[in-house]
């Protein structure tokens, strides 16, 4: 299943080291070091022996850099079984085997070909022994920093899935007691309503007690959304009634869990409960420019009707939850016109991962 | 007994009506799905008991209890709500009767028994501590209950003995003073005189009669109002303000 988490991948320290991003940052580390060991050679007022110096150098740290990113690369996947301590120690021996190979390899082909040879100190041990120390020093610092981004970021990870605990959707306790009172009331003349009140009364609660981090398909939370406003039908009878407008969006679009459904129950609760004639809350849908919209609209009380409290804080929480999961790309508005009141919610479309 | 159910949800009330058919000597004598509704539906009924939702729309409970405890023979109220968000359960069940739903069968019974009739202080600390401003006024015109919305009120003005309410349907009698609905009425009406208030969108203008003082017309009504001259620039600013 899609939605199982793979702990022990994601939580290896090292990245996926064949990836693009990654593979920039290497070649960008081992230029940095090429630029800083031509400097140290060199004064800038030489001229042209440190451009051919930095070429050089840059290409033999490319080449160890490159080859060592590939050989970890292919090694990850054994790395990933190792305790933390051991995996690092392995990639930090492979590191120096990679430099002390590639070093070697360097001043054969140095000596065989005559290319290059300037550039190579006369002792063979003293250029083996040099590369190590710089591949150590170096190496140490580039591993460290992965592991440092690693922890970051499972901090993050960490922090944000707590404030998903935190905003986890919870149902309004009104609704709880409400939906019990109407099953109460259909027990004895309408059993088979009463059934299906408590099967979507269940689903919603189960719903609400899972994973809230957790995305689905909007199919899923459509059908829940649906039920929920079941339950509320039965109570309300004729005053709600909800209109969906929602072919325009692919079905297999992602979103958290629980995402809808507070939206519709805030409608009904402060726009359909308080109207002695009820009214019609719209779901609508569009999907343009990659990017899913859903805007839900309720016919508001008139002005001086008593004020329902708890509006905003559902909002905010469904605010926070779409910005945890897609920063800064998800936005939720609201506005409220003279008898409407209208949300306006728009994330990133991803289709089944 | 006389019983009468007042909820806004269908399901409820016949879950209600259920229990009340188990119970010997009750008489059901109507249902309303709102608190205005209940009002009208007392007047005819005279049930003992009113069984009251508190959140409904249009007029709710507590609203509606208070205009029932203003009436002459008030009927006992049993308040009945899903979830405490009101103070119910601070009181006990003798002072203020009150059921928590889904309703049982044995609490309705002790309930009935109970009941006695709210009063006003109740009310208060069953609001949480200040009494909300009613959203009717609701009095008694040649022995029928009147139940008039906050909007329709022109203006209240005093005389010796009663307050007479003119609204868009006419004039009722309220045995209240001019103070008090002051100052439950604060940000709709304005003071423009000792005896009288006016609300303030309803003002239609202000105009200077012959002999210079400030009349006050109010939409619907004929004859003007006069502003008393001490609070004539606290009158033009307000509703300056209020246009």
């Amino acid at each position: 299943m899609a939605d199982v988490p793979t702990p022990s991948r994601d939580d290896f320290f090292l990245p996926e080291l064949c990836s693009g991003p990654v593979v920039i940052i290497v070649v960008l580390i081992a230029e940095l070091t090429a630029f800083m060991l031509t400097m140290a050679k060199h004064l800038p007022d030489e001229g042209a022996p440190l451009w051919l110096d930095l070429a050089r150098i840059s290409l033999f740290l490319q080449w160890i850099a490159l080859t060592s990113t590939g050989v970890l690369c292919m090694a990850r996947r054994y790395l990933v079984r190792m305790p933390h301590r051991q995996a690092a120690i392995t990639s930090y021996v492979l590191l120096l085997a990679i430099t002390l190979c590639m070093s070697e390899i360097a001043f054969q082909l140095s000596m065989n070909t005559g290319a290059g040879r300037e550039l190579l100190p006369a002792s063979h041990g003293g250029f083996v022994l040099r590369n190590l120390v710089i591949c150590a020093i170096v190496s140490a610092v580039v591993l460290r920093y992965f592991y440092v981004l690693h922890q970051w970021k499972s901090n993050v990870r960490r922090e944000a899935g707590a404030r998903f605990e935190i905003l986890q959707a919870r149902i309004r306790p009104h609704f709880l007691f409400n939906s019990m009172n109407t099953i109460a009331a259909l027990i004895r003349g309408r059993p088979e309503l009463a059934e299906r009140a408590i099967e979507d009364l269940s689903d919603l609660f189960r719903a609400s007690l899972s994973d809230a981090s957790v995305s689905v398909p909007l199919s899923e939370e459509m059908s829940l959304a649906k039920q929920y406003a079941e339950i509320e039908t039965l109570r309300l009878g004729e005053r709600l009634k909800l209109e969906w407008l929602m072919a325009g969006v692919p079905e297999d679009a992602r979103l958290p869990r629980l995402t809808l459904q507070p939206l519709i129950e805030n409608a009904i609760y402060h726009g359909i409960e308080p109207l002695d004639q009820g009214g019609s809350v719209q779901i609508k849908g569009v999907c343009e420019a990659g990017m899913v919209r859903i805007e839900i609209r309720n016919p508001m009380p008139p002005e001086g009707a008593p004020v329902r409290h708890g509006r905003q804080m559902a909002l905010d929480n469904v605010r926070e939850r779409l910005g945890l999961t897609w920063p800064g790309r998800a936005k939720l508005e609201q506005e409220r016109r003279a008898e409407e009141f209208c949300v306006r919610l728009s994330f990133p479309y991803e289709g089944a991962p | 007994m006389k019983v009468l159910i007042v909820d806004d949800e269908a399901p409820a009330r016949d879950r209600l009506k259920q229990l009340l058919l188990a119970q010997p000597g009750i008489e059901l004598v109507g249902e309303a799905g709102n608190g205005r509704e209940a009002l009208e539906l007392w007047e005819h009924t005279q049930a003992d008991v009113v069984l009251l939702d508190i959140r409904m729309p249009v007029m709710d409970g507590l609203e509606t209890a208070r205009h029932l405890a203003a009436l002459e023979r008030p009927p006992a109220v049993i308040f009945t709500t899903a979830y405490s968000e009101f103070a119910v359960e601070a009181f006990d069940a003798h002072a203020i009767a009150y059921l928590l739903k889904p309703v049982r069968g044995e609490k309705l019974a002790a309930a009935l028994t109970s009941a006695g009739r709210v009063n006003r202080v109740q009310l208060t600390q069953l609001a949480g501590g200040a009494a909300p401003a009613r959203r009717h006024i609701c009095a008694k015109l040649r022995d029928k209950l009147h139940v008039v919305p906050l909007e329709n009120v022109l203006c209240f003005v005093a005389d010796q003995k009663y307050v007479t309410v003119h609204h868009t349907g006419g004039e009722l009698l309220v045995d209240e003073s001019l103070k008090d609905l002051e100052q439950e009425f604060a940000g709709r009406f304005l003071r423009v005189h000792r005896n009288a208030l006016v609300a303030v969108n309803q003002v239609e203008r202000l105009e200077k009669d012959g002999n210079g003082h400030l009349q006050v017309y109010m939409r619907g009504l004929t004859e003007p109002l006069e502003v008393s001259r001490r609070l004539v620039s606290e009158v033009r600013e307000r509703l300056r303000a209020g246009h």
